[in-house]
């Protein structure tokens, strides 16, 4: 498995909490974000069209906040999630997996329920979400397996 | 699964933190490992087998309960 050297363990996680944090602002304060990154309005090439909407425009000015809070929830999410620890070895690598395993699973499940009861706009709204919180799930679990298996093995 | 690593360690004079070295895991992976909280791969008990000289199942063996029935 590809993993990443473990320097990159705790700087990533500051970045991915921060922007999960970030991310929650987003979504409630939508409006106050906007105003405050009026500066990162630019005119950016569009490569899927929304021909009702846009019309043939490839150059649209677009407010880069919202990709730049994706692409740091994803790339810190990613490096900390598969980081390696101080001594990795067979028994992290199995916790990392479950772990994995488990968000995937738990992910999914919220998936069929929000494909059952949520309808119209509000279902895309929490697929976007949905799409970050596998990487928030994956990585709370794992830290918290991580701890518990360093805390039960120091009591003994 | 029990298992006698710890005898063999007590027995050769190492602690957990020098056998956990010289196998590349962390001490609290020995640990649970002595504890049967964790199963090793068949590498690393071979390994440990190498380390202490002994056969694979001089240090492992299964208990009733992880027999299946034939």
């Amino acid at each position: 498995m590809l993993l990443f050297p473990n320097k990159f363990k705790k700087p990533s996680a500051w970045i991915f909490y921060s922007s999960v944090i970030l991310g929650i602002c987003h979504l409630f304060f939508f409006e106050s974000i906007w105003t405050l990154s009026s500066g990162l309005e630019l005119n950016v090439p569009m490569f899927l069209f929304d021909w009702l909407i846009q019309g043939e425009q490839f150059w649209i000015k677009n407010n880069l906040m919202d990709e730049i809070i994706s692409l740091l929830l994803v790339v810190s999410g990613i490096v900390h999630g598969f980081s390696k620890e101080s001594v990795e070895d067979e028994l992290i690598s199995k916790i990392r997996l479950e772990s994995l395993a488990w968000s995937v699973q738990v992910n999914f499940m919220l998936v069929i329920v929000e494909t059952i009861f949520i309808f119209g706009i509000h279902f895309y709204e929490v697929m976007i979400i949905q799409l970050f919180l596998i990487l928030l799930l994956f990585n709370l679990k794992q830290q918290i397996a991580l701890n518990r298996f360093y805390k039960q093995s120091d009591e003994k | 699964m029990k298992n006698k690593i710890k005898i063999y360690r007590s027995i050769k004079g190492v602690s957990q933190q020098e056998l956990a070295d010289k196998m590349d895991v962390s001490r609290q992976t020995l640990n649970a490992i002595e504890n049967g909280k964790y199963h090793p791969t068949l590498l690393l008990g071979m390994r440990l087998g190498e380390f202490f000289q002994c056969t694979i199942e001089e240090l492992f063996a299964l208990e009733d309960s992880d027999r299946l029935e034939m």
